[in-house]
């Protein structure tokens, strides 16, 4: 929207003895009414799916909503505000601390493997090798099979001791392998490797196409002037991809800051509490124990980290837009 | 231009005829016959009878049964949030702790009005008390069961245990154990329905709804706790590294004749039978779970039954159903081919029941099991219960500090006015 009207003063430049508020505003919608009658219907659905139960999840996580008060359409609601209640109660337990802990830990890891991995294989596949078709096709399956499917092979691969895994390393002389979904360490490692797999193709196919945007001729150039292998990647190609990476690293923070079907299928939480995250954590306290004021308070703080990332991913989009532009 | 024009028109033309045609079709399916949903819970070998006692249902009635499939483990999450949104099934499988919580919330309609004093004279009472909740009765016991020790006969025939020196306390499951070569005597689940029989057994509890008390973190319980972590180690115990697993890896070891004892119920011997251990199914021996050192005995009483929505749209055809679900027809099917424990008295006549060795055997568990609190809470104890026993095992958590934390849970979620014991 760069056209300014010259009849009509932009708002917030105007000088003083303007028209009045209300002059201005019946102005503004009978120049306007059009747009925001075309806009209507989308206010409308964003409304209700959106903001209404927004609005609804933040005002129970300041009540003390459970099974036995809320929510039933049978029986009258007793819940009553009770402030922060819940989340000073949450914020000062040890579990919380642990399962933000562990949210962190498979948020930055996942994602740190995905895209080394995804680079690796995405330069891998950005030369013309023979079956380079095939290849690309045969790497994408992770990403191509339903999410639960390879949370539930992988599952059956970690079994102890009827798993693949298990199985293998007898087979190569290690007595008693780790218990991979028993042990709270290893429980972490295997959340994490499926995940990984998982989330590998994405970050390859994003980065394979930025791979092929860079101009052949800079390589060339550099090539050139006498540069090897590594300055050309570090100095050319990596500058390069910067625009797709960083947009595919902060989507991906947010989508494996978020990722609930592979610990909730893989673990289910597991052993004890031990490869809980954020949003899994809010589901056992909605659906398990069924304290809702409790489980959207849970919700709420991890919106509120969602919130923080994606302004951070604003600010950086923004900013590469003006070094695009300028 | 002009075809693709064309082309976009029949197509579209064709797809409003089809819609249409499907809209026709099944406004026409609906007027011809009555459907209710029936949310099923059992695992695949009683689902396979649960599937033709509803088509002969169907056959006889003229009522449709849709079977939906839900995870045992996932019943009360999923029924309770679809209560709630007023979209529950018709008829659901309840096992018997939930239906005093579904009860209390107002999800299951009320049939003490169906219920002739003929029935009610005939379900066991131990089975049929769990269905009566605040002076009405919400539904129908299909078949009580609860834990048992399986043991593999010819297994103890060669570690040279005789049919006469099987033990008779826990302390002696132990010694027992010990008599097995490394790994193969017995296969623990790491799950807090597990771990009660030797919770009880030593004399410890869950809750006491009489004397609002929280027992799970009392001496006693603590003990069992510790008992049970001691064969659960123990070097004659294979080793259970797969908690999330572990069930079906419990049944896999001894069904291929790997362990020598397991802890299950009634509804998993259909699976046993079918393993290589057991192509001769006299090889399966059922053994009473053994009393504590104080002569307390702790197998929890279990079971499943069958309830109505409240917002059921036939209430008269799922009442038919759950009457034909828990009749004697369905009973003897049950017991014929999952070894089930009929739920009425008269069906222990029955020659299908009256035959079954394995409904044999696990009468004198059932006589000497223990009640669980009929209460709206008490099926949901094990989700803090579970984690934690799950801690215990594996090292996180010493028994004594683990059951604290359920304990304080409990208090916390679910009975905020009870005291704990310690």
């Amino acid at each position: 929207m760069t056209t300014t009207d010259k009849t009509l003063p932009a708002p917030g430049l105007r000088g003083r003895g303007g028209p009045s508020l209300g002059e201005r505003l019946r102005r503004s919608f009978g120049r306007w009414w059009f747009a925001y009658a075309m806009l209507l219907p989308v206010f409308v659905v964003m409304g209700l799916l959106v903001f209404y139960p927004l609005g609804r999840g933040i005002y129970y996580s300041f009540t003390n909503a459970d099974q036995y008060n809320a929510l039933n359409p049978l029986q009258p609601s007793t819940y009553k505000w009770i402030g922060i209640d819940n989340y000073t109660r949450i914020l000062k337990s040890q579990e919380f601390r642990d399962v933000l802990g562990f949210t962190a830990i498979w948020t930055f890891v996942n994602v740190f493997f995905h895209f080394t991995l995804g680079l690796a294989l995405a330069l891998a596949l950005n030369r013309t090798l023979k079956f380079r078709g095939t290849y690309r096709m045969l790497l994408l399956v992770p990403w191509a099979v339903p999410s639960f499917i390879s949370a539930f092979a992988w599952r059956f691969m970690f079994n102890n001791p009827y798993g693949f895994l298990d199985q293998f390393l007898i087979k190569l002389g290690w007595e008693t392998p780790p218990a991979f979904l028993g042990d709270p360490t290893w429980a972490k490692f295997a959340v994490i490797t499926t995940n990984v797999w998982l989330g590998v193709p994405f970050m390859m196919v994003a980065l394979l196409g930025g791979l092929q945007a860079i101009d052949s001729d800079l390589l060339d150039a550099a090539a050139v002037d006498g540069a090897n292998a590594w300055q050309r990647f570090w100095s050319v190609t990596l500058p390069g991809l910067r625009p797709v990476a960083a947009t595919v690293i902060l989507l991906g923070l947010i989508w494996t800051f978020n990722m609930f079907n592979v610990i909730y299928l893989v673990t289910g939480g597991g052993p004890g509490t031990s490869t809980q995250i954020l949003a899994t954590y809010a589901y056992q306290n909605a659906f398990d124990f069924k304290l809702y004021g409790v489980a959207t308070a849970y919700g709420v703080i991890i919106l509120s980290i969602l919130l923080v990332f994606s302004q951070f991913y604003r600010y950086t989009v923004k900013r590469m837009g003006e070094e695009t532009w300028s | 231009m002009k075809r693709t024009r064309f082309r976009a028109i029949a197509l579209a033309l064709v797809a409003t005829v089809v819609v249409a045609a499907a809209i026709v079709a099944s406004a026409a399916a609906r007027t011809h016959a009555t459907t209710i949903t029936y949310w099923n819970t059992m695992n695949d070998e009683e689902t396979v009878t649960v599937k033709s006692l509803i088509s002969q249902f169907t056959s006889q009635t003229g009522i449709n049964v849709e079977i939906v499939q839900v995870p045992f483990d996932q019943r009360d999450a999923k029924f309770t949030t679809a209560s709630q949104a007023g979209k529950g099934p018709d008829v659901m499988r309840a096992e018997i702790a939930d239906v005093a919580n579904w009860g209390s919330k107002g999800f299951l309609s009320d049939i003490t009005a169906k219920v002739t004093a003929k029935d009610k004279a005939d379900f066991l009472p131990a089975a049929f008390a769990y269905y009566n909740y605040a002076g009405k009765v919400w539904g129908l016991p299909q078949a009580p069961d609860a834990l048992t020790i399986f043991y593999n006969k010819a297994l103890f025939k060669k570690a040279g245990i005789k049919p006469t020196a099987l033990p008779k306390t826990l302390p002696a499951l132990s010694q027992t154990c010990a008599k097995f070569p490394a790994k193969q005597g017995i296969f623990l689940r790491a799950d807090s329905y597990w771990v009660q029989p030797w919770v009880w057994g030593y004399g410890g509890g869950l809750i006491n709804p009489a004397t609002k008390q929280i027992l799970i973190a009392n001496k006693q319980s603590v003990a069992g706790m510790d008992a049970y972590k001691s064969l659960f180690s123990a070097k004659c115990a294979f080793p259970n590294k797969d908690f999330s697993n572990d069930y079906g890896n419990a049944q896999t070891a001894f069904k291929n004749g790997q362990v020598a004892m397991i802890v299950n119920g009634p509804w998993s011997t259909a699976d046993i039978l079918q393993g290589p251990a057991f192509k001769s199914s006299s090889n399966l021996g059922v053994l009473v779970i053994p009393k504590g050192p104080g002569g307390k005995q702790g197998s929890p009483v279990g079971g499943n039954g069958f309830v109505i929505g409240k917002g059921t749209s036939d209430f008269e055809a799922s009442w038919k159903f759950i009457s034909f679900m828990t009749s004697g027809t369905a009973q003897a099917a049950f017991a014929a081919k999952n070894n089930l424990l009929p739920s009425r008295k008269s069906s222990y006549a029955l020659p299908a029941v009256k035959s079954n060795r394995l409904i044999g055997a696990f009468l004198p568990q059932m006589n000497v099991a223990t009640a669980r609190p009929v209460l709206p809470q008490g099926g949901q104890i094990y989700s803090d219960f579970g984690p934690n026993v799950q801690k215990i095992l594996n090292g996180q958590a010493t028994a004594k500090s683990g059951l604290a934390t359920v304990a304080a849970a409990w208090k916390l979620k679910l009975f905020p006015d009870y005291t704990i014991v310690k």
